[in-house]
Formats: structure tokens, sequence, C-alpha cells
């Protein structure tokens, strides 16, 4: 149980990302204008990118995971959009070569003396933001624990699955614990699946990155999730401290209106730095 | 155990600086303009990838970049995710150091403090030399039909860890994507994150390499010229390897393996390693030899290994050519040997054969002598079966016949116990098949029951929640009536003092056609209003008696009875008159202390109920935390559970791994051993004696 299984192509590990599409997220987010489902879908896209480059080599990405996108609202299913319409678990490296489009973004940035400049990005979309129907948490987490459960039973030995649930917490299908439970109960040789969640609020409320405890918590919905979380495993930890975000013994995998891409850098993959090319 | 990098931070120290991700870099490096502005990358070409994004190689802690500048000389500039604090000194003791070598592995580079504006902050970045190269795992892919070449790159390699021991640098994360071999076969060695240089000496790793290439007991205290030794030995044992007997690359590895012929878990445990049994007991003696070294490093100086002992050379072996992949070649016996050639007698010891003809010449003699003679005749034969047998027993193909069959006895009493060991192993198998099915199913039970017992505990809360309501609103709705009723009550005693005060107001002088006595007399007897009285008594034959409001009756002087009922009709009227005009409700005066009172209750109920509401909810958070306490408890006893079965799984299927392999291999020694024994079939008694008597084999 020591989080330290290699990550590699020939003993991958998987990711499955739970995509919250109720008409609750057409609310705007806490602070800002943007509403709450343009905020998770830019999490996701921003997260599959960060994982593609993360697992980028000399001759292209690298399956060193598998990765599922499901969404639950109106239907719980596959959020992909584009040629990966309807897959659950793809490899990464299909993930990376098949977005659905490469979009422009404009943005204005810093010019590094004292300006702002505007310039363009090229943005990777997977996933649209849907806002739709109620939110059946506990039946996405259950369709995550059977996928998890599967990949386990073929993958004894990998680094433990990671399920990744980005939400406003308020789920109408019953108390997600259990579910979420059940999903932590599958293991390799290495640990328990692990449950980290993002929850955005519409609540005006401080963000939360990696707590140890609930008591700073604006609401009982944020409670839940940050129970519902994984502890962060001792290596993450230490990546967060790296990074500047002081995550404590009992740090768990939970977010609060923050940006949670940071995961993907707390994977220890195998190879470091490598080819020059 | 683990060999994720250890850190030169503490949980003590204070949060490092966040540096921006793989992501963030390839999206400020979409205008290079900008983020290199004021460098002499500003504007330079970023190669791009299909999607039309700059195109990154990624390691753990950093991204590498190729950008060509105007002049068309091409850089792989090294973007960092982490921080990693005194690098810029670091860098610079390095290429300080590196310049007073000028040895062929080494890749230029400068290291630029303000290197890369990524949104709004500058961060520093690596550039680097560009070298046209191949990672050691993709050189050997495609030289594993040349072990000639293999074998120099093994020289040079070993040449190259000489050098760098002799120039005091250690670079710290030998591993295969570090070592570049280029076209005219020239070892290099790229990222020097983690080098040694003797400036550096006292300061600890910054990384402590990758797993499949380090000691399993390298810390970040291990930081120095000889940081490299146990990753010199694992590259160089299996670049010989590779160069005697290539086939090995697809017996020994995964396609796709992120190492060479050896990993993490040979080191961890030699002992059960297939890979370094394979190499300790190689046809081939120098690599036996080097294996064997290796070997012991691992058993006995594993946390403080020796310099790299290199061959004194390299017999390249023939190349792979079509080989076999690992899985494939365990299921196809390789080559199938020629049986091995049928044993004939060879060799007839002299003073034997000369021994056995003279008793066997002596039998036809014997003859003529008779009766004697046949004694003697059947004496001798006796003694030519007896000496033949005997020297039959001694020969060498007798004894090697004995040998063979007795070694195939052995190995084929060998290879069943290595089936049934199989067959245990199989059963075993199932056994934890079937125990992990009954575990979830006795956990589904578990959990299906806490929802069970769950949901009843919720439902009798919410009846006693629900009986509590209803109670309050049965109090609410008698309150009211209440009030009700005593509002009617009260109406009604309100217009009865309306129409008697009415009717006070009236004077009997009203009534028609009375006369002024008559009236007199009326008052004479209280009666002066239509209050005064409330109706007539009728009796036979007399006059109508008035009946007073206070009930008393009487009779009055001088009015008749036809006057009384006329007194009495104009009462009634009167009395009509006053009803209709009666009030039908309460003034709000009169209403209010019932109003108040009322709603005096109904707040007493309202704060009842808020108890109610209250308690229910903590009732429902009870409930369900007591379900999640339960839930966890569950899920956490499941999680143990599963744990050991993953262990006994793992250690099992490692088991029948290991099972099936010696299975196959006592297969084969049994068949090679029942082919010897068959070998030996010519060798019996009589093709003895006739070996003996002609020399024929």
């Amino acid at each position: 149980m020591t989080y330290s299984a290699e990550i590699s192509r020939a003993n991958p590990s998987c990711f499955v990302f739970l995509v919250d599409q109720s008409a609750s997220m057409n609310d705007p987010i806490g602070g800002g204008g943007q509403r709450k489902a343009e905020v998770v879908a830019d999490a996701i896209n921003r997260l599959l990118a960060e994982l593609s480059v993360k697992c980028a080599k000399e001759e292209g990405v690298r399956d060193y995971f598998h990765v599922a996108v499901l969404g639950y609202g109106h239907t719980v299913g596959s959020a992909f959009t584009g040629p990966l319409a309807g897959r659950d678990l793809v490899p990464l490296s299909q993930v990376a070569d098949q977005p659905a489009r490469v979009e422009k973004r404009v943005k204005k940035v810093p010019d590094g003396a004292g300006g702002l400049v505007e310039t363009t990005t090229s943005f990777p979309v997977w996933v649209d933001p849907v806002a739709n129907g109620a939110t059946p948490m506990c039946h996405a987490l259950a369709r995550a624990d059977a996928l998890v459960g599967d990949w386990v039973a073929r993958h004894p030995d990998c680094f433990p699955p990671i399920v990744l649930n980005l939400t406003d917490g308020e789920s109408t299908d019953g108390d997600p614990a259990t579910a979420a439970w059940a999903v932590q109960t599958h293991v390799t040789a290495d640990g328990a699946a692990l449950l980290f969640n993002l929850h955005v609020s519409a609540a005006n409320a401080v963000p939360v990155t990696f707590p140890d405890t609930d008591v700073a918590l604006p609401d009982p919905y944020a409670r839940t999730l940050f129970g519902m979380s994984s502890l962060l495993p001792q290596h993450m930890r230490f990546y967060a401290l790296q990074q500047g975000v002081p995550a404590g013994d009992m740090a768990r995998g939970f977010v609060y209106n923050a940006d949670i891409t940071s995961v993907v850098q707390f994977l220890d993959i195998g190879t470091r730095a490598t080819e020059l090319r | 155990m683990t060999t994720s990098p250890s850190f030169t931070w503490t949980s003590d120290d204070e949060p490092g600086r966040a540096f921006p991700s793989g992501a963030t870099y390839v999206d400020a490096l979409q205008d290079t303009a900008l983020c290199f502005r004021g460098t002499d990358l500003a504007g330079a070409d970023v190669q791009l990838d299909a999607l039309g994004r700059p195109r990154v190689i990624s390691g753990n802690f950093a991204g590498v970049f190729s950008l060509t500048v105007a002049d068309g000389t091409r850089y792989a500039v090294k973007c960092f995710t982490r921080e990693v604090r005194e690098q810029a000194a670091r860098y610079r003791a390095i290429g300080e150091h590196l310049a007073t070598l000028d040895d062929d592995w080494i890749v230029g580079f400068d290291y630029v403090d303000q290197g890369v504006l990524v949104e709004g902050a500058w961060y520093p970045v690596l550039r680097m030399e560009w070298v046209e190269g191949i990672g050691l795992i993709r050189w050997i892919e495609r030289n594993l039909d040349d072990p000639a070449a293999l074998a120099r790159v093994a020289e040079r390699f070993a040449d190259l860890m000489g050098r760098l021991a002799a120039a005091g640098v250690g670079h710290g994360d030998l591993q295969h994507g570090n070592i570049l071999v280029t076209d005219d076969g020239v070892v290099k060695l790229v990222d020097y994150d983690g080098m040694y240089v003797p400036a550096l000496a006292g300061m600890a790793a910054t990384e402590t390499g990758h797993r499949n290439y380090q000691s399993p007991d390298r810390t970040a205290a291990d930081f120095g010229p000889e940081v490299d030794r146990f990753s010199a030995w694992v590259v160089y044992l299996s670049l010989v390897a590779l160069a005697v007997d290539p086939a090995l690359w697809k017996q020994l590895r995964d396609e796709d393996a992120e190492h060479l012929l050896l990993a993490e878990p040979d080191f961890t445990d030699p002992a059960g390693s297939f890979p370094l049994a394979t190499l300790t007991s190689h046809p081939d003696p120098g690599l036996r030899a080097l294996a064997r070294r290796f070997e012991d490093v691992l058993l006995t100086e594993r946390a403080q290994p020796p310099p790299l002992r290199p061959l004194d050379t390299v017999s390249p072996g023939a190349p792979a050519g079509t080989v076999l992949p690992s899985w494939l070649a365990d299921r196809l016996e390789p080559h199938m040997p020629a049986p091995p050639p049928l044993v004939r007698f060879a060799e007839r010891p002299a003073t034997r054969t000369l021994a056995s003809w003279s008793l066997m010449a002596l039998v036809p003699l014997g003859v003529p002598l008779g009766l004697v003679g046949e004694v003697v005749a059947a004496v001798d034969a006796a003694v030519v079966v007896a000496w033949t047998t005997a020297a039959y027993e001694v020969s060498a193909e007798r004894r090697g016949a004995r040998a063979a069959r007795a070694e195939g006895r052995r190995l084929r009493a060998a290879r069943d116990a290595a089936a049934a060991r199989v067959a245990l192993l199989e059963e075993e198998g199932r056994r934890l098949a079937e125990m992990a099915e009954a575990l979830k199913e006795e956990q589904d039970d578990k959990r299906r029951n806490l929802q069970h017992w769950h949901n009843t505990r919720l439902a009798a809360h919410r009846q006693s929640v629900k009986e509590r309501l209803d109670r309050i609103e049965r109090d609410r709705r008698a309150a009211l009536a209440r009030a009700h009723a005593e509002e009617q009550r009260l109406l009604a005693l309100r217009q009865k003092q309306y129409v008697r005060a009415e009717l006070a107001k009236s004077s009997v002088a009203e009534v028609e056609g009375l006369e002024p006595a008559q009236v007199a007399n009326l008052a004479a007897v209280g009666i002066r209003t239509a209050a005064d009285f409330v109706g007539l008594r009728h009796e036979p034959d007399r006059r109508a008696m008035f009946v007073l409001t206070n009930g008393s009756q009487m009779r009055v002087r001088g009015v008749f009875t036809a006057e009384a009922v006329r007194i009495d009709q104009w009462r009634e009227r009167a009395t009509v008159a006053a009803n209709r005009a009666r009030p039908t409700y309460l003034t709000a005066a009169d209403r209010r202390p019932f109003r108040e009172r009322f709603e005096a209750e109904s707040a007493a109920l309202d704060v009842q109920r808020e108890q109610v509401m209250e308690d229910a909810k903590k009732g429902d958070r009870d409930l369900l935390e007591t379900l999640r306490v339960e839930q966890s408890l569950l899920a956490d006893e499941r999680k143990a559970g599963n744990t050991s079965l993953t262990r006994a799984r793992a250690t099992h299927d490692r088991e029948a791994a290991a099972a099936a392999r010696a299975l196959a291999d006592a297969h084969r020694a049994a068949s090679d051993a029942t082919a010897r024994a068959d070998s030996f079939h010519l060798v019996n008694y009589l093709r003895y004696l006739r070996f003996t008597i002609t020399g024929k084999g």
C-alpha cells in the first residue's frame, strides 16, 4: 500500500473523470460570471491536455494511462464529443490524438514589461459544457466503481486507478458517500483506488485546496465531498508542498472552487527528463 | 520500499514556489516572440505536434522543446515544472567543470535564469545544443541484428564510465532515456539535472534516478563521483548480454518495458529473478561470470557497489534473427533436438574378451568327452553365461543404460511432481477466485443489510416525527375551534343585549288604542317598554296574564285579553325588527381577546413544531452519520479483505508462473532423458554376446 508502483506502458494505470452535467451547473460560479458547466468543461479539457503532455515522449504520447470521462445529468455515460464519443476507457495516446476540435482562444496576458498583450492559444477540446437534468452522482460513482473494479482485476499490480469527480455537489439520487467508499475498496498490490473531488460552488467562499479538515468548508455539500475524498498519498503531498501548496498529513484529494490540474503534476512517471529531441 | 524520487525538501521546510505545468508551457510556447521576449530565442520556430501545438518531450520534472532560431541553429530547450533550489548554482558548477573536460559524451548548454515568460512571471530554462542521437532502447532495437555494434557500444560505455570516474563526475540518473547513441556510435549523456561535480561536494542529490537503474538503497544523501556505479553495472551487463545473445531482448523483457534486461524487482529480490537466473546460467562463460559478479553486488554490496569491472573482451554472438517473443517461446519447443544417436557396444577390454573367447572355445571341445563331456560342456556353458553376464553388467554401455534409465525415471518423477504442483496451484487459484467471489457477495450482503437497517431506522424516525407534527396540528385546530365557539357565544350574548336595549327604547304608549289609564296600569306592574315582558299566558275564561322578564305573571287592571294580545303583538313586531337589526359579528375589540389567546396558543405550537422539525433534521443527520460510519467501517473491512486477497493472488500468480516454467523445463528434461534412455535400447545381453564374439556393436 505504498502508491509507488511504476507507471509504464507495460503496467499502465487508469483515470476515470466524472463530470457533473446537471441543470444546476448552469449557475455561475462563486464570484465570477462563468457558468459552472463551463468551468468544469475547461477543467476536464485542461486535465486531459495536461495528462497528454505529461506522457509525451520522443515518439509521441505513451499509453501510461487509460482514460474515461463520464458525464452525469440527464443521463450517465461517456462525455467525450468528437471521434471518441460514446467510448469509456480510451488509451491516452488516442485521447491525445483525437480531440473533438482545437479552439483558438484569445486572451490578454502580461507582457513582462508591466503591460498586457493579446495572444492566441490553441486549446484542444474533448468535452463540451452541458447542463441538463438531475444530478445522479451515485449512479455515476457506481459506473466508475464498475470500470475501476474491472481494471483492477486486469491489472492487479498497477498504480491504483484515480477517480476524479467534478461537481457542484448536489447529488439527487441519494447520499454519494456509500458509492464513493465502494470505489475506494478496489485495491491493487500497490494500494486502494483513489477518489478525488473538485467542488465548484456558486457560493462566493474562499477557495480551498487539499484541506485536512472540513471545518473551513462553507456548506454540507462541500463537507460531504471532503468526507468521501481519499487521503493524498505521501509522494503527492510532497509534490504539493513543492508547488507551494501546504498539504498536511491528513490532506485529502479535495479542492473547493480552485484548480485541480496540479494532481497530474503529482503523478510520478517512471522515466524522467529524457531525450533532448 | 519506494523508489520515487526523494527530495531535498522535508515537510519542515517552507513550501516551494509553484512552477508552470507541462501544458502551461505548451500554451506559453505558442507565442515565442512573447515568451522568449528579450532573449536570443525570441521568435524562434518551435516544432509542432499533430494538433499544431508545440511538441514536448516530458520528463518527470521538466519538458523539452525543439526550437530553431533565425540563423538555423536548433536548440533543445528545457522548461522546468518544479523548483530546484540552487539550480542556477548547480548548473554553473556543472558547466564550469565540464568545460575543462572536452569529452565527446558532453552536450553543451546554457542555463538562462530569466529564460521564459509564463503568465507574467519569468522562469529559468536550460538551452541545450541539439544532439542527433537515439535513445538507448530504440538504438538497441535497431541493432539487435548487429551484435558487433552492441559489443562496441558496451565497450564504449564501459570506457565512458571510466572517464567519468576519472573526472570526478557522477551523472546521477543513468538510464536508457539519458544515454544517446549517435550515428557514428558515440555514446552521449544528456540531462544533467542530477549531476555531481567536485564543486558540489557536500550537497544532496536533487533526485534519486530511475527506479529500474538504481540500487534500492540509494537515497538523496548518495551524491558523489560514485553515484553511477550501480546503474553502470545494470547498463553494461545488459549491453554485454545482448551482444552475446541478442535473443535475450525479447525473451527477458516485455515489449514497451521501461528498462533494459533488468528492472527494480530483480534488484530487490535477486533470488526470485528469472532474468538474473537466465544470465547467471547462460552458456557463454564471459556473460555468466559478469552476471554472477553483478549478482554478488546485489547480494552483498548493494548499498556501496564497487566500480564497474568490464570484461577484457566482449565476443559478439549470432544475430537474433527471427526471435520469438518470450510469451511464444515458452509455448513452442524452441528447437526440436535430433534424438541422441543410438548407443552401441564399442570397447572390448582385451583381457576380458580373451577370457570370454577361451571359455566359449571350451564348450565345443568338451562335447567329444561323452557323458563327462556333456557335464563339462554344461558347466562350461554356465561359466560362459556367468562370465559374460558379469562382463556385460560392468560394461560402460550397460552402466550408461542403467544410469540413463534411472535418470529418466527420476526426471519423469520430477516432471510429475512439477505437474502436481501446477495442478495444486491451479486449484489454489480457483480457491482464491471463489474466496474473492464469496468475499464480494458477503460484503454486498452486508452493504445491503446496512442500507436496509438504515431505511428501517429512518422510516421509524420519520413516522414518529409525523405523529408529533399531526398532534401539533390537531392541537392547533382544537384551539381554533375553541376560539370560534367562544366568539359565537359572545356574539349571541351581544345580540341578546342589543335586542333588549332596542326593546327598552320603546314605550307601550305607542300601542294603538290604549288609554292613558291602561298605560299607567301597565307601568304600575312594571310594563313600560317591550323589554319589560316576554309574552302572555292564557287561561280559559279569564283575562290573559303578562309574563314579566323575571318570570312572574300578572293581570293588569283595565287591560283585557284583546288589548293584551295587541300589546303582545306590538312586542313581537318590535322584537322581530330589533332582531333584524342586531349585529351579526363581533367588534374588533370583542374579538381581540380570543384572537390573542389563539395566537399565543398557536405561537406556542409553532415553537413545538420548530422543535420537532429541528429534532427531525438532527435525527436524519444522526442516522445518516451512523450509516456513513458503518459504511466506512465496512469499506475499510472490504478494503482490508481485498488487500490480503490481492497479496495472496500476487504471491499465487508469481508461484504459478514459476511452477509453469518449472513444469515446462521438467517436461523438456524428462523427454530428453527418455530419448537418452531410448538410445540405449540396443544395449542388451544378447547383443553383448554377439559383440563379444564378433566385435560388431
